[in-house]
Formats: structure tokens, sequence, C-alpha cells
């Protein structure tokens, strides 16, 4: 798929670009899509959509199972994050159509690509009052068994989350 | 009647063009505007985005030394360059690691006038840095409001480390905008 290659080369860039002896690789040329996604989400779900999934959930071949359901698919668009973001409704359906079928590959097989006018219809029913955490957990129960394997994408009551994701960041420098 | 005038008035003005023109002056002029095409602009979009005026930041930035504030790649980092703690502009110095979380910004890059995505990183794990006073930037191009957290520098970008504690601040290129 062209935006998994495309995100291959971000990466394989990116990945030269950090080793100081070739400062001067050639720098991938980000999509829309990918610049609103590296801008928007890509400092806490990762580059390549590889994230500590004790921190947040993992996105790369896991995500695209959300489109396994209709309650799926809306949830992942009404997260606050997603609902709120700084884009158009256009520009919000190309960037999650670049992460379900880029970052999410094999899991988003079969899956229906959003339009405009979908994600501009969900987006304006935000998850804003709900404890996102059992809206998750009910949205996985509902998914057909072969695209549950989302649920590990995303582990918080692991050890190392917690207490310390808390007002303490907000402290001075 | 009226088709013999626009008759007449064809026939003399093809006969004055004939006259007044050569088929080499018509070569040379159609080989100018060849030439001159590339030197004008001919999108509006284009334009508009040439004239967008430039950041404080971007004003000043330079290309050669990433161990400064003013670094292109530093437009909205805010904290204690790692270059000043015995690590690099993209290395956490030794007894500090690299936060799992990171924010991302848009810098323009002076040398080829073409914006491109710093991933900010900060260093955690290990109390403040003690660098002189010009390692400590605080640039914020583009950066947005602590309620848009994803896109904000005030705050400690240690979240999911195993420890709050802030050390300094690393930028890398990853790939220029689209």
């Amino acid at each position: 798929m062209a935006a998994v290659r495309s995100l291959s080369m971000v990466v394989a860039a990116a990945a030269a670009l950090l080793a100081p002896a070739q400062p001067k690789a050639e720098v991938p040329q980000a999509t829309r899509a990918q610049t609103n996604y590296l801008i928007g989400c890509a400092g806490c779900h990762g580059i390549q959509g590889i994230a500590e999934s004790k921190v947040v959930p993992q996105l790369r071949d896991k995500v695209g199972h959300f489109l396994c359901s209709e309650a799926g698919r809306a949830y992942v668009v009404q997260l606050p994050n997603t609902a709120f973001a700084d884009v158009t409704d256009a520009e919000l359906a190309d960037m999650m159509n670049f992460v379900m079928f880029g970052l999410g590959g094999e899991s988003s097989r079969g899956g229906r690509p959003y339009t405009a006018e979908e994600v501009g219809r969900l987006r304006r029913q935000p998850l804003v009052r709900d404890q996102l955490l059992a809206t998750r957990a009910s949205v996985i129960a509902g998914l057909p068994e072969r695209c549950r394997a989302v649920a590990d994408a995303y582990n918080p009551d692991m050890p190392g989350v917690g207490a310390k994701v808390g007002p303490v960041a907000m402290q001075d420098r | 009647m009226g088709q013999n005038t626009w008759d007449r008035m064809a026939e003399s003005l093809s006969r004055g063009v004939a006259r007044r023109t050569s088929r080499r002056s018509m070569f040379t002029r159609l080989g100018a505007a060849i030439v001159a095409a590339p030197f004008i602009p001919l999108l509006p979009v284009a334009r508009a985005e040439a004239e967008e005026p430039k950041s404080p930041f971007e004003l000043d930035a330079q290309a050669t030394d990433p161990t400064k504030c003013n670094y292109w790649r530093h437009c909205a980092i805010d904290g204690v360059l790692c270059s000043c703690c015995g690590g690099g502009p993209h290395t956490c110095p030794p007894g500090s690691s690299p936060s799992p979380t990171a924010w991302v910004g848009t810098c323009l890059n002076p040398q080829d006038g073409r914006s491109y995505l710093i991933s900010y990183r900060d260093c955690c794990g290990k109390g403040s840095c003690n660098a002189p006073a010009d390692c400590h930037c605080k640039s914020m191009d583009r950066e947005l409001p602590v309620y848009r957290p994803q896109g904000n520098n005030d705050i400690v970008w240690c979240f999911g480390a195993t420890t709050m504690n802030y050390h300094c601040s690393t930028a890398t290129l990853v790939a220029l905008a689209g």
C-alpha cells in the first residue's frame, strides 16, 4: 500500500537522520494527511504508530480493527482528541484513512474508508462525558471476535502509569 | 455587404502583420517569452505563501550551529538544549533517558525556505542540567495553548517515563511538511 510504503520511507529517513554521521540524508516528503497526523498525534502515538502501550494506545497493525463495527468506527472519530482536532472534516477523513489503512495495515483489511461527510457527522457528537476506558472496553467487546486483538494495543493498568501522569506534569521548568 | 467589410478588415490586418513582422522576429519573441516565463510567478497561491511574514525567530534563525537556541530546528523548543548537557541535538546525556512521548512542531529552514516537521523529545530521569544561560531556549513558533497539550511546550514532556524529572530537550528532523 502506498501509504505504508511512504511511511516506511519516513521512518527509514528519520532513522538515518538520527545517526549524526549522515546529517545530509534525504528528508522524506510527508503528505498533508501524514503531516496532520505527525503534528497532532505522532508525539504520543509514535511517528510509525508504535507507542508505549502503557502510556497511549498503539496504532500500528492494531487500530484498523475498529473498522469492524459501526460502533468502532464511530468511537475513534468521537474520541476528544480526534473530534476536536484543528482540521476540516475532509482533512480529518484523509488523516483517519491514513491512520487506519496506512498505520493499521492488515488490521484494516476489508474496512471501509471514511468520507468527509461521515467524519463530519460523527465528530459533532464527541465523547465528552464518557468514562473513556469503559467506553473503549464495551466497543471492543462488541467487535467480531477476529477484531478483538485491538484490546492488546493499550494496557493502561500496567505499572508505570497513573499518578505520574498527573498535575506534576504542569510543573514549571 | 457586411461580409465584404469583414473580408476587407481581415485582409488589411493580415497584410499589415505580414509587412511589419518576419518569421524570424516571431521566433525571437517566442524564445524570449519561453525564457522569461519561469521568472513570472504564475500562481497567486505561491505568491501568498511567499509573502507570509516571518516570525521573530525565523528572522534570526541560522543553519550552522545546532548548539544554539536560534538554530532553525529549535523554532519551538522550550528548555535546555541537550547539546549543552553532554548529549547531542537528538541524543540524551548519560544518566537520562528519552521520554516515550514527544511533541511535534513545524520549522522553516532558512537554507531552502521549506517547512519541516520537528519532533521535540525531553530527556528525563535526572535533575535539571546546569547549562550556561544561553542554552536555555524558549521559542514558540506555532506553539498552541496548554488546552491543546499536544502542541504545547510549557509542559514537561516526560509522560510515560520512569520519573517526571526533566533534564533537557532534543530536536529531531522528521519529514518535510505537506
